[in-house]
């Protein structure tokens, strides 16, 4: 769903421009803690590198429709979600620079797609999942597609809405929204299940190097909160 | 020369297989991709609005490599290049985020 140049109008193009420069601001300074025990493999490296590859692999989800992994949810069960947003960032550079894939102009509404819709959604799923699933040994890959299953309609969702509000064209929006949504679910069940099968050969072959895996005693441990997401203290806005 | 301790080895041994799985998949298993729209693609020409897009340049626009034309080889190529260009982009980028060395 790499989006061209033209589809949004320039306001909106800096605009997602902005929130991608910050949002990468912000994975890279994380990244430094999360990626603290690396084990001597360049994972976020490889991590990249391998979603760049799967995204060329477009397979039928209907008739004379096809999909391609996103890789949002992958990235983040395998590196964490803040390097896991720097990853689907530095594919989407070198596609919209090299590979005409994605406009260059659209590139922060594609990392906005990509890397924080595409990686929160995804993350923010597989945690919730983590603590509803109980502990087996197939819970952290079904996890992991529950959460890559729902980042592709979320980000599909969210192009949606920016179309509708900053589109080139006028089109009728609940439509618009229902197709992207239909089709974007098809492609998520593939999405899921690419994702589930390499976190599953992950944890087959080196669970230390899988950030999932490193913090899934520490995701059971704690009794779920309502609503799941990040322990953080909750603060009511003045 | 220090012989490399096991712990790094397996490192390097699972470097290199991933590496050469994610090369299998971006020219070889790129080759049976099916080349109809995309859900976006689709989306966009049923609504009307595909016409909006503007064409982009790149030096492998469309996954073809420049001068090898378009076939096996040419997409084979260009996903190897691909792989090289994030592969180095993303180690650079992990220098950053360590300023002081490793």
């Amino acid at each position: 769903m790499h989006v061209p140049d033209g589809f949004l109008d320039a306001q909106t193009s800096i605009l997602t421009g902005a929130i991608a420069v910050g949002a990468l601001a912000l994975a890279m300074r994380r990244t430094r803690s999360e990626s603290a025990a690396e084990l001597g493999v360049p994972m976020i490296a490889l991590t990249a590198t391998t979603i760049f590859a799967a995204q060329m692999v477009n397979f039928p989800v209907g008739d004379g429709v096809s999909g391609h992994l996103l890789g949002g949810a992958l990235a983040a069960v395998l590196v964490g979600p803040a390097a896991a947003m720097l990853c689907l960032s530095l594919v989407l550079i070198v596609q919209a620079t090299l590979f005409a894939d994605g406009g260059v102009g659209a590139l922060g509404t594609n990392i906005v797609l990509f890397a924080v819709v595409g990686v929160l959604v995804g993350w923010g799923v597989f945690l919730l999942a983590v603590r509803l699933l109980p502990e087996r040994r197939w819970s952290l890959a079904a996890a992991a597609g529950a959460g890559a299953l729902a980042s592709v309609p979320a980000a599909a969702l969210v192009f949606s809405a920016l179309f509708a509000v900053a589109g080139a064209a006028a089109v009728d929006v609940p439509a618009l929204f229902a197709a992207m949504f239909g089709w974007h679910l098809l492609i998520g069940v593939g999405e899921a299940a690419i994702t589930a099968l390499v976190l599953s050969a992950m944890l087959a072959v080196r669970p230390d190097l899988a950030y999932a895996a490193r913090i899934a005693p520490r995701l059971r441990a704690r009794p779920a909160p309502v609503g799941g997401g990040a322990p953080a203290p909750v603060t009511v806005p003045a | 020369m220090t012989p490399l301790h096991p712990r790094a080895r397996s490192g390097c041994r699972f470097t290199a297989a991933a590496i050469g799985l994610a090369l299998v998949v971006a020219c070889g298993l790129s080759l049976l991709a099916v080349g109809s729209p995309d859900g976006l693609e689709f989306v966009a020409r049923d609504a009307g609005f595909s016409s909006t897009a503007r064409e982009s340049t790149g030096v492998f626009a469309g996954y073809a490599s420049p001068g090898v034309g378009s076939g096996s080889l040419s997409t084979a190529l260009a996903g190897a290049a691909g792989c090289a260009a994030v592969f180095g982009l993303a180690m650079l980028a992990i220098r950053l985020t360590r300023p002081r060395g490793r």
